[in-house]
């Protein structure tokens, strides 16, 4: 058996519950967890034991078993809930996330384990002062379904009192699991009490019979063969699906058979053709296991004689209708619960590779229609038109779902910076709130992986650099707890995330200053605010007056810029002395796709992601103003650039008529001075080689339907490169 | 961890401290020891199990196997000094009625085990 795949699931669903329990935890240090929360984690933990404890997991099944321990007695109320719990549980989770991983590596480290037995000591105090009351509490609720079962077997014993007409065995949640294991089953490293014993955490065995009858004679004796059986009479609230589950592993392995509760006489009887043991001792196993009192048993017996001769049981012909009406209450009852089940099961868990492959494979095909469509066009033939639109339209569509795909909501990965914020506050002694918002903003799952380290970059800065200690914070007159906020949003096709913090705001002149000692600026400093916080993120620069463990060792913002830049989005900051500073992130929706607008300079042509066009307008006498850098639109000056003088291209024959495609990038508008438009275009990015790395203004390239090539315009960086070439004039005149 | 038995014949019959995992790759060792209970015609086998660290469903097998032997023998099979995992698997699969022994459980081992079914001799 292959558990690789099985394993990863573990994985997988091994860190979204422990990332559940964790956000939980970190809700109740505000306010004190509500029954469901404590049934959550809960229950995160016990399904991480019981999966853990299928695989032989057992440092994890007994560190586990200690902290869903102490979890049931929260639950229980049998202890209260304290504010220290939360620290000590947060401990447990890191420490189980870790067992988790390791465990399916190989063996776990002492030292490890004893790390593990520290926290499981500090939890002690907690279990064993409670220990007297609850133990009690426990025998109550055990005598409880004990008392339970009798009721109910006295139920079945006055039903039973007229065996003609009762024929229904069980009305409580009791189902009967017959389970054979294969001869073969210990070759296959399968061991068949595990299965049994993963069953009580799902529900109560209420009894149980090993069956030996086909122990062989000593001399046939081999103990790599199984020869046991088991005849369950299982209770549990779970539904069929969940209780088959159990035996997921070994279903090749076994005949297995479960009925659900409700069955009849006559199921038995059925049940009992297709085992191997004979009918009469299975219905005595079965009396033995309380599934048949003294009078169903006679039934039963009846019931079996009467197939045999092929004479119906009186008692068979009576409740054939009762037997009718059970069935479909039945139904309609586990017809609720797929209702219920299935808006769990809406989601479905695909390998992020598949979806890079569909998204490739729609790229090509947005291509190779763009082509069909150009040669359509030439065509006179107005069906083919006609169709071809037909199924551009449908292509488009599919393009658009096949991005959702990958489309994840940040608030996913907003949620672990809690955490961050948690942990650092208690660091750096300062009380820090995070909030966060537009959670549900949607973002190309590639894109939120890549962001987790500048994030984690820019939140770790914003409390350690941003925000005040509270003496400071008080004598300054703020709330002595500090804000980091960390905001989403869409913004013309792209999108926005935002860092903030309501610290002390970033003071200009120390980076002046600094940018100064380092030799990388000189003069006096600028008024625009951008080209002095730029200097933030020169490699090695910091203005931290102390290193501490968190942040100041100067290295960091320049990656955080070129982590951004490699994902074709751009960074700015924004900070109001004594109010705060905010870092904007501004970045493409997706990687993959994008809606461009085409345009040439002399045979060449360009891509202008077309989310940044606002308008397109003939390059006039009427715009142009004495200075080479400035049009004027409807009142306003426009910076502009030509493409020609930054991409020197071959010139047409004809004279070039100029036209101006008016970009926004943020809250700026600029002109990009075209020859040519020749309007919408959808195209896949085509990544640069290596060679073309830093070539500036340039994001990517495409192909076009006629097979030549188009340079994707990278509006930001354009814009900042023809500021740096403007700069160096500027200072080159100055010096 | 390697199987070892220490067998001592006493007037009644023997007494075997048996030793480490009960698990399919041992068991075959296992059944080369039984061999000498042939010579033990109706007298009694007492079996020490508090050595026994694992075991598992082919080991369980195992002590049904020897006490339906030791039945149609006409020895007596007894086993004592159940170890934690043993005690847990024989209240797991209801089969301390089956072997009907006495069993003194540990304190510090009453939480887990239940011995809520099972433990009714079969009539």
């Amino acid at each position: 058996m292959d558990l690789s795949e099985v394993i990863d699931a573990y994985l997988v669903e091994s860190d979204e519950l422990l990332r559940e329990m964790e956000s939980i935890l970190l809700r109740t240090e505000s306010s004190l967890p509500n029954d469901e929360d404590l049934n959550a984690i809960f229950r995160a933990v016990h399904t991480i034991k019981g999966t853990a404890g299928m695989f032989g997991y057992e440092t994890t099944v007994s560190f586990t078993h200690v902290v869903e321990n102490l979890l049931d007695e929260l639950r229980s109320h049998l202890i209260p809930f304290q504010p220290i719990l939360t620290e000590l549980l947060l401990k447990a989770k890191d420490h189980l996330s870790f067992l988790v991983s390791e465990e399916t590596k190989g063996k776990i480290k002492n030292e490890k384990i004893t790390f593990g037995q520290s926290i499981l000591d500090e939890m002690k105090p907690f279990l064993q002062s409670s220990s007297g009351a609850p133990e009690t509490n426990r025998e109550n609720k055990e005598n409880q379904i004990g008392n339970q079962e009798e009721s109910n077997t006295n139920e079945l014993k006055k039903s039973g009192t007229n065996p003609g007409v009762g024929k229904k065995i069980t009305e409580t949640t009791s189902y009967l699991i017959s389970f054979r294991p294969n001869q073969n089953v210990f070759s296959q490293g399968l061991d068949p009490i595990s299965f049994i014993g993963y069953l009580k955490k799902i529900g109560t065995i209420l009894s149980l019979k090993t069956i030996d009858q086909f122990l062989p004679d000593p001399i046939e004796f081999d103990p790599e063969n199984c020869y046991l059986g088991f005849e369950i009479n299982f209770s549990s609230k779970e539904n069929l699906e969940t209780v088959q589950n159990v035996f997921n592993f070994i279903e090749a392995d076994c005949f297995l058979h479960i009925y659900p509760p409700g069955f009849s006489v006559e199921d038995l009887v059925d049940l009992s053709n297709q085992l191997p043991e004979e009918e009469i001792y299975l219905g005595n196993v079965w009396k033995e296991i309380q599934i048949l009192d003294d009078n169903l048993f006679l039934t039963y017996l009846e019931e079996i004689k009467s197939r045999k001769t092929g004479i119906p049981s009186l008692s068979s012909l009576v409740s054939q209708t009762n037997q009718k009406e059970e069935s479909e209450s039945i139904a309609k009852n586990q017809n609720a619960d797929q209702i219920k089940d299935s808006h769990k099961s809406s989601t479905i868990k695909v390998d992020s590779k598949r979806i890079d492959n569909l998204i490739n494979r729609v790229g090509e095909l947005v291509v190779s229609c763009a082509n069909m469509n150009q040669l359509i066009g030439d065509s006179d033939d107005s069906n083919l038109q006609e169709s071809s639109l037909i199924v551009m339209r449908l292509l488009n569509e599919v393009r658009e779902i096949s991005l959702k795909l990958r489309m994840v909501p940040i608030g996913e990965s907003f949620q672990k910076y809690s955490r961050i914020v948690r942990d650092l506050g208690k660091e750096l002694k300062k009380d820090i709130r995070l909030i966060t918002e537009g959670d549900e903003t949607e973002l190309d799952r590639n894109i939120v992986e890549k962001l987790s380290d500048p994030l984690t970059h820019l939140v770790r800065n914003a409390c350690d650099h941003g925000l005040e200690l509270p003496e400071e914070r008080k004598k300054n007159e703020k709330d002595h707890q500090g804000t980091v906020k960390l905001t989403a949003y869409h913004e013309a096709g792209n999108v926005i995330i935002e860092v903030s913090d309501d610290g002390n705001g970033i003071s200009k002149e120390k980076v002046w200053n600094k940018g100064i000692e380092k030799g990388i600026v000189f003069g006096e400093m600028p008024d625009s605010d951008e080209e002095v916080y730029k200097l933030l993120f020169h490699p090695g620069f910091s203005t931290a007056s102390q290193i501490t463990n968190v942040s100041g060792r100067g290295v960091g913002l320049d990656v955080v810029y070129k982590n951004i830049e490699s994902l074709r989005g751009s960074i700015s900051i924004k900070s109001i002395p004594n109010q705060g500073s905010r870092f904007i992130l501004r970045l493409p929706l997706t990687l993959a796709i994008i809606e461009g607008f085409l345009v040439a300079v002399g045979k060449s042509h360009f891509i202008i992601p077309m989310e940044m066009v606002l308008e397109c307008l003939h390059f006039s006498d009427d715009h142009k103003t004495d200075s080479n850098q400035f049009f004027a639109l409807r009142g306003n000056l426009i910076p502009f650039l030509r493409l020609r003088d930054y991409y020197p291209c071959d010139v047409d024959s004809e004279q070039p008529r100029e036209n101006i495609v008016i970009v926004r990038n943020g809250d700026k508008k600029a002109g990009i001075v075209v020859e040519k438009l020749l309007g919408e275009y959808q195209t896949v990015i085509k990544p640069m080689g290596s060679v073309f790395r830093h070539v500036k203004g340039v994001s990517g390239s495409s192909i076009l339907g006629d097979g030549n090539v188009a340079l994707i315009i990278d509006v930001p960086s354009l814009f900042e490169r023809t500021i740096t070439v403007e700069n160096q004039k500027f200072y080159s005149h100055r010096g | 961890m390697e199987p070892k038995q220490t067998i001592q014949n006493t007037k009644e019959g023997m007494e075997i401290q048996w030793h480490g995992y009960l698990t399919v790759p041992f068991i075959k060792e296992w059944l080369i020891y039984t061999n000498q209970w042939e010579t033990q015609k109706g007298k009694k086998i007492i079996l020490h199990l508090n050595g026994i660290e694992r075991i598992d469903s082919s080991g369980i097998q195992f002590l049904v196997f020897l006490k339906k032997r030791c039945q149609t023998n006409q020895q007596i099979l007894s086993l004592t000094n159940h170890s934690l995992p043993v005690l847990k698997v024989l209240d797991l699969l209801g089969l301390v009625s089956f072997f009907g022994d006495r069993i003194k459980v540990k304190k510090e081992h009453s939480n887990e085990v239940e011995f809520r079914y099972g433990t009714r001799k079969v009539s």
